[in-house]
């Protein structure tokens, strides 16, 4: 596989994932303005719903995938300097994936408690 | 030739951005200042459903006019990346390309942010 910094695929993954990240919102809005929440049980059978469950997980990795295109593409239009730029993708890298294993433990703990 | 003879001006006080370039440089400034509010959202995400105690600490924590300030900023940094968003993706598509077109739907980007912002304003604070 061939890993290019810019290019056609990061291009298409930031449309795919603001267009379901746009969904999602505008139906979240929806559920929240239209049946608010009243109290934890409420909340967690939300998330507990095996549908509601896989739509949310898959807006993170949306949104950690939108995030890493649109900030790699800032830091290299910015950040000039070899060396700066790794070390500032590789963080931004770093910080990511940490987000994404912090948000899945609260995704499975609801799941599977 | 020599890239780093060619003449540079960025002298950001003296630079008129059309209102499209306004839209753009948004943009830019709304999904950085996203990207920030996401630990804080994984935050209360992670709170609310961990406990009954947590959830009511998050609600508690909504009230809080330190947290409402931020909502705000992220409402009108949510609001116009969307909107810009929807207005890239259409020009993506073809759809607004031409300047006159360009520069119109720039305005309305800018009009229906500030009317969801106010939307988004009145239910934080009220």
């Amino acid at each position: 596989m061939r890993w290019s910094l810019g290019g056609f695929r990061p291009w298409l993954f930031q449309r795919i994932s603001a267009v379901y990240m746009l969904g999602f919102l505008l139906f979240f809005l929806l559920a929240i303005y239209s049946c608010p929440p009243v109290d934890y049980q409420a909340w967690r059978e939300w998330f507990a719903h095996p549908v509601m469950w896989m739509a949310t997980a898959i807006f993170f990795v949306s949104l950690f995938l939108h995030v890493w295109v649109g900030l790699r593409d800032v830091i290299l239009d910015y950040l000039h300097n070899l060396p700066v730029r790794l070390v500032v993708l590789i963080s931004l890298g770093i910080f990511l994936i940490s987000l994404t294993l912090w948000v899945f433990r609260a995704l499975f703990t609801v799941a599977y408690l | 030739m020599n890239k780093n003879q060619r003449p540079v001006f960025l002298n950001l006080t003296k630079i008129r951005l059309p209102v499209t370039g306004i839209v753009s440089i948004f943009h830019r400034i709304s999904g950085l200042l996203l990207a920030l509010c996401i630990p804080l959202l994984i935050y209360l995400f992670d709170l609310s459903l961990r406990s009954p105690q947590g959830f009511a600490e998050v609600q508690q924590l909504l009230q809080s006019p330190l947290l409402k300030l931020v909502l705000t900023a992220g409402a009108w940094a949510l609001s116009h990346h969307l909107i810009a968003g929807v207005r890239f993706l259409l020009i993506d598509i073809d759809i607004g390309v031409l300047k006159a077109s360009a520069r119109r739907s720039a305005w309305i980007t800018h009009a229906l942010t500030v009317l969801i912002l106010s939307i988004a304003i009145m239910v934080i604070w009220l």
